[in-house]
């Protein structure tokens, strides 16, 4: 998309906004939206976070959503999201554009493209107002993590006594374009579907989700070694270049806040039944302490990937074709991906007005993996690698 | 002797203002009414969630006063249990997933009342010594 072009849709929307009154033939409607501006920088020449490196860049993070939500009813009502991104390679457009019924007080449904509700920030990432850290720790928020779906998602309230217990359920499937292993792969997930519980008590949030999904990424190179695989009747290893399996996906976590401190984690396991990709659990641990508008939190976050074990059964030496299949087999396992990551963030964030906020952190990534996408270096060969990240962020929310 | 007694009226007309002035701050309150009169005392712990929930699936709906009122400040210190800026936050993420919105707003506490008198099942927190109308009645009580 030119670089211009994407600004267009938010700007109209907001001009709507500002030009035309809120009501009009008893139909309502409002105009919300978020900005943030990120910048941040490596120290390490070598290395790159998630687009960072060792120069400062504002792109990677900065963004613009405008939101219009128009009630036709008291109970029927269009959500629609527009949002502009600085990075090109990250889709700007229509976020979000839902119907909504809320024909209880206490349920609602959604129906059309929204937000995947798999963790407990994954349908707020964009909207770093909501959440302390400028990043919120990506060994949990990880790139496999698509933000949006089209389907329909039910939400039921209950009040129970002091206590609200949420519940909700949606199905619905995924088209797109996805980054997988620090590259672009078409990706399709038929029969999403995904429960989540979420418990509010006294100072305490609790949740916990089940999602699973068939997914199939679209890798063309392993297709055709795996057609060639199975045209010589070695169907386990072909077996092992499938990608297309289902997946699970299960999410944890606990918040505690409060005027003076405040502490959350999360957990989430991803199992693929694919052998080309890891099963991933990760976790992050912050506790952090609010002096009034001041902020500061320490989070521990840690990513540990692991791969099944694959069939070695193509016998070598026995002639030039079957060596020249086992090699290229051998290279595609050699490639896959396991990470083993630790972060440490401590930051601070500043309301320094109602609807805005300042942020600073320094994160410390230490990464062991293997065929890391996490710190990516040019030179493959260390797989032991270490680099601090500063980040400076405003967040606007109107 | 004569000076002194000609300030005394001055010293005691300032004492009494001191005291005046100081008298409300001595038993500061703030009341919690709901426009209900079924309803027996309210907890903070089921205000909290009336007022994260926005009273969803609950007998009352809340009203809020605007940002910079003592009153709201006072509330959010005592009963929600977190600044106004978390309290953003909270609203910020509910809203822009479809989650909720945030509890309705008026501008000040004779609009609460009017709103009240007109409106069955709302709670909202006041100044003590607010005068209440027969169908409005005090649920819950924070002195600070």
């Amino acid at each position: 998309m030119h670089h211009y072009v994407k600004w267009v849709v938010p700007t109209g929307f907001a001009l709507w906004g500002l030009l035309i009154p809120n009501t009009c033939q008893g139909v309502d409607y409002e105009f919300s939206g978020y900005s943030r501006v990120v910048a941040g920088i490596l120290d390490d020449s070598e290395l790159s976070y998630f687009g960072y490196d060792d120069s400062l860049s504002f792109d990677n993070n900065s963004l613009l959503g405008l939101q219009g939500r128009v009630d036709f009813t008291e109970q029927w009502s269009v959500t629609g999201l527009a949002l502009a991104h600085s990075k090109d390679s990250i889709d700007s457009g229509i976020e979000w554009l839902y119907v909504s019924w809320q024909p209880l007080d206490a349920l609602t449904v959604k129906a059309g493209k929204m937000q995947t509700p798999f963790f407990s920030l994954s349908d707020v990432l964009d909207i770093g107002y909501a959440y302390p850290w400028v990043m919120a720790p990506r060994e949990v928020y990880n790139d496999f993590i698509f933000e949006s779906y089209q389907g329909i998602d039910l939400r039921y309230t209950l009040a129970l006594g002091e206590a609200t217990l949420a519940l909700e359920g949606y199905y619905g499937f995924f088209k797109d374009d996805i980054s997988i292993n620090s590259s672009v792969a078409h990706t399709e997930v038929d029969d999403m579907r995904g429960s989540i519980a979420e418990l509010s008590w006294q100072n305490w949030r609790l949740r916990a989700s089940y999602h699973t999904g068939d997914v199939e990424v679209e890798m063309p190179e392993l297709e055709s070694l795996a057609l060639a695989l199975g045209q010589a009747g070695f169907t386990s290893s072909a077996g092992n270049l499938e990608t297309q399996e289902q997946v699970d996906f299960i999410q944890l976590s606990a918040e505690y806040d409060s005027l003076s401190y405040f502490f959350k984690a999360e957990y989430a396991d991803t199992r693929m039944a694919m052998e080309y990709f890891p099963e991933i659990k990760s976790f992050y641990l912050t506790a952090g302490y609010h002096f009034d508008l001041i902020s500061t939190y320490l989070t521990y976050g840690q990513r540990r990937d692991s791969l099944l074990q694959v069939a070695d059964e193509i016998p070598s030496g026995v002639s030039p074709e079957l060596d020249a299949l086992n090699a290229a087999y051998s290279m595609a396992q050699e490639e896959r991906i396991k990470e083993k990551v630790d972060s440490w963030t401590l930051g601070v964030r500043w309301d320094f007005r109602d609807d805005m906020a300042l942020k600073t952190e320094i994160k410390n990534i230490h990464v062991e993996s293997h065929n890391s996408t996490i710190l990516v270096s040019d030179d493959g060969a260390h797989s032991n690698r270490r680099a601090n990240l500063l980040l400076v962020a405003w967040e606007w929310v109107f | 002797m004569r000076d002194m007694l000609k300030k005394t009226p001055a010293l005691v007309a300032t004492l009494m203002a001191l005291v005046v002035s100081f008298a409300p701050l001595a038993n500061d309150r703030i009341i919690v009414v709901a426009s209900d009169t079924s309803i027996g005392a309210i907890s903070k712990w089921q205000l909290r969630q009336i007022y994260l929930e926005n009273g969803v699936n609950h007998k009352l709906k809340p009203i809020n006063l605007p940002i910079g009122a003592v009153e709201r400040a006072v509330f959010n210190t005592h009963v929600i249990g977190l600044t106004e800026s978390r309290i953003r936050s909270y609203w910020t993420q509910r809203k822009f997933t479809g989650r909720g919105t945030p509890p309705k707003e008026l501008k000040s506490v004779e609009a609460i009342i009017e709103y009240l008198k007109q409106h069955p099942g709302y709670v909202a927190y006041l100044p003590e010594g607010t005068e209440l109308t027969e169908s409005i009645r005090v649920v819950h009580r924070i002195a600070y």
